[in-house]
């Protein structure tokens, strides 16, 4: 008997009280991760049209615009922003990120800082020494408002212009379906500028460079947005899948620890058996 | 006839055809007719007017980009109200701004009440630090 009936009850016990939270979280991110898909859907339109009209203004042959935002610098110093959660029970959520990230920043031949997006990014950074602009890790709710999204960016853009980062890189969890998210870097700024199929002549009321000072930084806060909400995507869906496979793992531990449970239960009833026909005998 | 249509981060607010549109922004006003040549500019603080026939709709923005060519009219803005007349648009906007101020100052204390609670009942059950 490999272990008595009592202990294997307590273990049925608390793995099925297990598969009932790990059910619950699961069901949880699914209602969490519908919400967030369809929020993405609505900012998907906006998105399409911003980079649309930036993407024609930057390319316009002929306008003479300039902008910092738009200027290629030589790199000397980085910022980076890690984009995790701030709690854990995710899969490789997090760890994907910090894993890229962690490979990258090996060669890099220029200055790193680094900005945390969740805890676990915070205490990473923290872990390895590696520079943080942001005291605390910075929080974003699981619905991301545009409000959040300017607190994040106002202080790194602002680091940029003032020339003291040449580049910002974000590092976070793209939401391609519910089961695979991939770590995806983005370079916000100095922008890139996309081709454009069909060069629209525009007008620019109030100046080109007017036009300009205004919409990129606009442009930016809604690139933040829009990755921001993949992120927050990323993240339900991977603890989704992950608490799916935690309920599946604790379920198929109770089938066979009840299979255990009951040759425990087959085996003391024997020796009872042997116990009760041994002291007959030993009467006769 | 132009076909307008005014996106924000949540999504399409409003689209519709129409006669006119006036755009007002800090630094002036100006209108597009029917097959005004392509048109890009900026709103930070504003609104813009949509007149079809008798009937005006106004739309109060904080940071927009208005672009024109073909005939359609994309409205970008990072927050927008509609409503029947301008002041209403504006109260609107602002009642908007000022509730989703409140509901994210709201939410994030929430947040720390919780947390601080968690953090609280970890140490009572003795259970380790949580990172």
């Amino acid at each position: 008997m490999a272990a008595s009936m009592k202990d294997i009850k307590a273990r049925i016990d608390a793995t099925r009280k297990t598969s009932q939270i790990t059910k619950a979280m699961n069901m949880v991110s699914a209602s969490k991760m519908k919400r967030a898909e369809k929020t993405i859907t609505q900012f998907a339109v906006y998105m399409d049209k911003i980079e649309e009209v930036v993407s024609n203004i930057t390319s316009s042959n002929g306008i003479d615009v300039d902008h910092p935002m738009l200027d290629k610098r030589e790199v000397k110093k980085a910022a980076y922003v890690l984009v995790t959660s701030d709690r854990g029970l995710a899969g490789a959520y997090n760890s994907s990120v910090l894993k890229q990230f962690a490979s990258d920043h090996k060669d890099f031949d220029h200055e790193a800082v680094v900005v945390t997006v969740g805890n676990k990014a915070h205490g990473y950074a923290l872990s390895n020494n590696y520079k943080i602009i942001n005291a605390n890790s910075i929080h974003v709710k699981d619905d991301v408002t545009f409000h959040e999204v300017r607190e994040i960016c106002n202080k790194v853009v602002q680091m940029y212009m003032d020339g003291e980062i040449d580049k910002i890189v974000l590092y976070y969890n793209h939401y391609v379906n519910t089961l695979t998210q991939e770590v995806t870097k983005k370079t916000l700024l100095p922008i890139e500028s996309k081709e454009v199929k069909q060069l629209s002549l525009y007008e620019f009321e109030g100046g080109a460079q007017s036009i300009i000072d205004n919409v990129l930084p606009m442009y930016v806060e809604d690139i933040v947005y829009g990755i921001l909400l993949d992120a927050k995507a990323s993240e339900h869906a991977s603890r989704m899948t992950a608490m799916k496979s935690a309920t599946d793992n604790a379920l198929e531990l109770i089938d066979t620890l009840q299979l255990y449970y009951n040759r425990a239960r087959q085996a003391s009833i024997t020796l009872e058996l042997t116990d009760i026909i041994g002291g007959a005998n030993a009467v006769e | 006839m132009l076909r307008v249509s005014i996106a924000t981060p949540t999504g399409e607010i409003y689209s519709s055809d129409i006669d006119m549109i006036l755009i007002k922004s800090s630094a002036g006003e100006y209108a597009i007719l029917e097959s005004h040549i392509p048109i890009v500019s900026t709103i930070d603080k504003g609104y813009v007017k949509l007149r079809t026939g008798d009937n005006e709709k106004f739309v109060a923005i904080n940071s927009g980009v208005v672009e024109q060519s073909t005939n359609i009219v994309t409205v970008i803005a990072q927050e927008a109200a509609v409503a029947d007349s301008l002041a209403e648009a504006e109260a609107k906007l602002e009642e908007l701004h000022q509730s989703m101020i409140e509901e994210n100052k709201r939410k994030a204390r929430d947040f720390a009440i919780s947390e601080k609670d968690l953090h609280q009942n970890i140490k009572k059950a003795k259970a380790g630090d949580l990172i």
